[in-house]
């Protein structure tokens, strides 16, 4: 055994091939026991760098999986800058798992080889919680479902309020494994839509002085409980986007909100988590679809972002519009609408980590390039290009409310995630994002001080600390929200007379901290791409002495000093 | 101790802080004590993001948590009573924006001597918007450039008997009522009552003005008098707040009254002696906080203060400490808590007396023929509060009051479905109405429902024939 171990030690020192690698094809979707056996396959190809552990159980059973990934022989993970990634919180928005997946296996195929990855894993560390809303994502491949269902948690809400609770969902009428679409046949001038002249299969509106033989009767049901309605009740709807802590606001105001902020586990595992690894600085949940970076916050009414925060923001995402082609960097409450409790808020507000929300894929099917993508177009892409895959043809059915209709559409699996042949290029792109996060994680270096020594046993320090990378060793938000402590410099070997924060070295103007020289406070931290000089009058002997910088989200670096 | 007001050339001469020392030497007091986070701001409502002691996120604490996962699964919660430090009927909640709520509702009585010259009956029941109705026109609230009802209430010798304070923010209260949307109310049992009415110094001073001298002056010599002197002979008379001296003034040089007409009439509405209600009569206006505490002290609680002890701090810092017992505002004396617990034991039973409480109250049944009956169903509300309040129209947090009707097996309905739901039964009798077509055999026997969550549920059989 120990003997295994020791040669497996050895053989991660370089981290090459490994044999038990897994080598995951990236042209489908992955149902949730195949992603979790990819994580123990990974954790097993590569102990002490790849750690997964469940952050506790979910609303209907399953576990919050975590995935740790770091060089573990440069420190540990928690002492380390992290981005943070995510994927399926909203369980219909599928290929997030996919994407964090790729990611993972991009950074510990290529650690060793190419240097930004090796650089990303010996001093950053990358959390993946590739299923979020788990036991819905394992429903929407187990049970019969619709590209937007199921959504949200696996929390039985009474939607039509009549005392009973998810009594009245969508129904498989066909028994086809899918959840499709009815229409209906009706007489000449009873009806709203005609067949589209080209494509029997398509319904297309009547004009105002036309007369209309179809009805769209909606997602495939029944009105199960007698109530008069059909599907108004059916699983769900708390959104897990929708109930965090920060900025939270009850369901009258959010759909989707829950009773009280990280009422269920599903967020407040992660939230209690995060709340203990404020080393995250980087937080990117992966959702579908319009091809969007999103920025919080998630409401006009909340308070604005703080210019220094917005200057780091727009910097990654202006960059990430050129890494993601077709992808624009927005904010998302004017684009999307408001919103209010959403995960993304809660880490920037109460972690204080950069995060954005990522939509995946965009309509592929714009034939003629008027930027606009018609239903013939979709149709034509499901004919030519996956040979029809995509759509189940119109059937006759004899429902119990509507009498004949027929039932058919488009599969739970088509839209929101883009067909196989597609998806690669997305997830690369992607991946490749996270790493340039990654990139610029607060970079700190302590430069060569000044010393002077202003008499015998008395020397005065200046002592440049640089962030050569965007991030800031701490954020706006964190001082804003007095989320964690701040920066903390300390000098030890040497009794500190007085310290503080230079604000000009030529014209020696100090801010000086007035209680407690020994401990500098720095305030703000180091900024993205600057240098903060640090001021210490301390009472010595000639010889060394050890200068600490020590930042939360920078982690712990130390100096020696030579005293002349 | 109070505050130095710059306003009045005053500087701080002192620092006040609660006993303790430097010890992490950074400056500040006690600034890291035991513990952490307080329940009472750990609530999601108006949740302050930038308060160490509001906890890392809303619902973060087992307490707050415990608290809520009890109340979402017990919707029959019809009116919760917070006994926390803030007190809701002294002080009308303002809410997260501290928007004013409407004391228009308020029921307030109308003092004899206002009585008479506004045209209120004295001493009859009025809300303050009826009050505010007759008096926002009188020429003396417009010379003010309007009235507020917070005017009114003062003038009516009204306000609190004590400061209530407003609930915390990210507290259980606000909660309550805002996201779980509950009646809620937040008491604080007890306070410290405002300082007890000091006799009006009237006649105090010789050359005071009193009644009887003021009968006998000349319009000049009311000309003549200091405006000072005039305005404390009015408050000194309890006359009403809007008779100024300058509008005495006038009066009397108009000719209209000569002052023996005047205190004529002072005398008739009761003005010339002590009538005010105390709190109005003090002389001094509207107490603050700390003289309440002084007085009270003074007058039962002796040991609730303790002496001015000068003390060196370690770092050399000369300072002294003593001051009010911090528990003495929150904690009464054993015979005062037994009073307050049963003035508040005895205000929950009549509370809860008041609560929505739904029944049946008719049942018609009418064979329209082919075996089909036409059945009606109201269903009243008898309490006194409605079923739902205004706000839980709106959060839709409760299930509606739902009147249903259940079939034998055999039986069906014509059209429609067997659910009539209504958001809101009013009080004290309002009802909510159904109709249902049933097909059904003669003899049949059919149930119809009235179902809440917070208001009871009521059922009642009727044979169809």
């Amino acid at each position: 055994m120990m003997r295994s171990i020791l040669a497996c030690l050895l053989c991660c020192a370089i981290l090459s091939a490994q044999t038990q690698a897994p080598d995951p094809k990236w042209d489908r979707l992955y149902p949730n026991a195949e992603v979790l056996q990819l994580m123990r396959d990974y954790e097993k190809a590569y102990p002490g760098w790849v750690k997964l552990e469940s952050l506790g159980k979910t609303s209907a059973g399953g576990d919050t999986w975590l995935l740790t990934i770091t060089n573990p022989k440069t420190g540990a993970a928690e002492t380390k800058p992290a981005v943070y990634i995510d994927g399926s919180t909203h369980a219909n928005e599928i290929q997030g798992t996919e994407t964090t997946l790729y990611t993972v296996n991009f950074v510990l195929k290529n650690y060793g080889k190419l240097p930004r990855v090796t650089e990303f894993l010996d001093r950053a560390t990358l959390y993946v919680i590739p299923m979020m809303n788990v036991d819905s994502r394992e429903r929407w491949f187990t049970q019969a479902s619709t590209p937007n269902f199921p959504r949200t948690l696996p929390v039985p809400i009474d939607d039509d309020r009549d005392g009973l609770f998810d009594e009245d969902g969508f129904d498989d009428l066909d028994g086809d494994g899918e959840i499709t679409m009815m229409r209906k046949k009706v007489a000449l001038g009873q009806g709203t839509h005609k067949l589209d002249p080209k494509d029997s299969r398509l319904l297309v509106p009547v004009r105002a002085d036309e007369l209309g033989d179809y009805i769209m009767l909606g997602t495939e049901g029944i009105d199960n409980d007698g109530d008069g309605q059909v599907n108004e009740d059916p699983y769900g709807y708390v959104d897990p986007n929708r109930v965090c802590g920060d900025g939270f606001q009850p369901r009258y105001v959010q759909a989707g909100a829950s009773e009280y902020p990280l009422q269920y586990p599903e967020a407040r595992n992660i939230a209690e988590w995060m709340g203990s690894h404020l080393n995250v600085n980087v937080v990117m949940s992966y959702h579908n679809f319009g091809k969007l970076i999103l920025r919080m916050p998630g409401a006009r009414s909340q308070k604005p972002m703080s210019q220094v925060d917005l200057r780091v923001h727009d910097f990654l995402g202006k960059e990430g519009e050129k890494m993601l082609p077709g992808y624009r960097y927005v904010w998302v409450a004017p684009v999307l609408g408001d919103s209010y409790g959403s995960s993304a808020d809660h880490t920037y507000g109460r972690v204080g980590a950069f995060s954005v929300g990522i939509e995946l894929n965009a309509p592929q099917q714009d034939f003629n390039g008027d930027k606009n993508v018609s239903p013939e177009e979709v149709m034509k892409f499901n004919d030519e290009l996956t040979q029809g895959r995509m759509f189940v043809n119109w059937k006759a059915f004899q429902h119990p409310q509507y009498g004949e209709i027929e039932i058919g559409g488009f599969k739970h699996d088509t839209g929101r995630p883009p067909e196989g042949f597609l998806s690669v290029e997305e997830y690369h792109r992607n991946a490749m994002y996270v790493i340039y996060h990654g990139y610029h994680l607060p970079h700190l270096k302590i430069e060569d001080p000044t010393v002077v020594k202003v008499k015998n046993g008395l020397y005065r320090l200046h002592i440049p600390v640089l962030n050569d990378r965007m991030i800031p060793s701490v954020a706006g938000i964190v001082q804003q929200n007095k989320i964690h402590r701040q920066d903390l410099a300390t000098i030890s070997g040497a009794k500190v007379l007085s310290s503080g924060i230079v604000e000009d070295p030529y014209l020696n103007k100090v801010r000086l901290q007035e209680h407690r020289p020994e401990r500098l406070f720095v305030s703000g931290g180091v900024d993205g791409a600057s240098t903060k000089t640090l001021m210490f009058l301390i009472e010595g002997v000639p010889g060394k002495v050890t200068f600490t910088y020590d930042s939360i989200k920078a982690g712990k670096l130390s100096k020696e000093i030579l005293l002349p | 101790m109070r505050r130095a007001d710059p306003l009045k050339g005053e500087k701080g001469k002192f620092k006040l802080m609660a006993e303790g020392i430097d010890d992490d030497k950074d400056g500040l007091y006690n600034e890291d004590p035991a513990g952490g986070y307080r329940p009472d701001r750990n609530f999601a409502h108006a949740w302050n993001e930038a308060d160490p002691e509001s906890g890392p996120w809303p619902s973060a604490q087992p307490e707050s948590r415990a608290i809520m996962d009890f109340l979402v699964k017990h919707r029959n919660v019809a009116m919760a009573v917070v006994f926390g430090p803030a007190n809701n009927l002294l002080e009308m909640p303002r809410g997260s924006a501290g928007r004013s709520g409407d004391i228009g509702s308020m029921k307030v009585t109308v003092p004899r001597n206002i009585a008479n010259f506004t045209g209120l009956e004295a001493n009859k029941e009025y809300t303050v918007d009826e009050v505010y109705e007759v008096l926002k026109d009188s020429p003396v609230a417009r010379a003010q450039g309007g009235l507020t009802k917070e005017a009114v209430v003062q003038l009516l010798g009204g306000g609190p008997a004590r400061s209530g304070g407003q609930s915390a923010p990210g507290g259980l209260q606000n909660w309550l009522y805002y996201q779980y949307s509950t009646m809620a109310i937040e008491l604080d049992v007890w306070g410290i009552p405002k300082k007890a009415a000091a006799k009006a110094p009237a006649g105090a001073a010789g050359d005071a003005l009193t009644l009887d001298k003021f009968e006998k002056m000349s319009a000049a010599e009311v000309a003549a008098l200091d405006d000072e002197k005039l305005g404390a002979f009015l408050k000194n008379i309890n006359a009403p707040a809007m008779a100024s001296a300058a509008m005495i003034k006038q009066g009397v040089a108009s000719g209209r009254m000569t002052p023996a007409q005047m205190a004529g009439m002072i005398r008739s509405q009761g003005g010339g002696g002590a009538a005010r209600p105390a709190a109005a009569a003090a002389g001094g206006g509207p107490t603050t906080p700390d003289e309440d505490t002084i007085a009270f002290i003074d007058a039962s609680a002796k040991d609730g203060i303790v002496a001015w002890t000068p003390v060196t701090l370690p770092d050399g810092t000369k300072a002294e400490v003593g001051g009010v017992d911090p528990f003495l505002a929150v904690a009464p004396n054993e015979s005062e808590l037994k009073k307050a617990a049963d003035v508040h034991a005895d205000a929950l039973i009549f509370m809860a007396g008041k609560l929505a409480e739904v029944a049946i109250a008719d049942v018609q049944v009418k064979a329209l023929g082919s075996g089909v009956y036409e059945v009606s169903a109201t269903a009243a509300n008898n309490g006194f509060l409605p079923t739902a309040t205004r706000l839980q129209v709106r959060t839709r947090s409760y299930l509606p009051a739902r009147l249903t009707i259940t079939l034998p097996s055999g039986a069906s309905l014509v059209q429609g479905n067997n659910r009539s739901s209504n958001e809101r039964i009013t009080g004290s009798g309002g009802t909510t109405k159904a109709t249902w077509m049933v097909n059904a055999a003669p003899g049949s026997r059919i149930t119809v429902s009235i179902l809440t969550q917070n208001a009871g549920e009521d059922r009642r059989e009727v044979v169809l024939q």
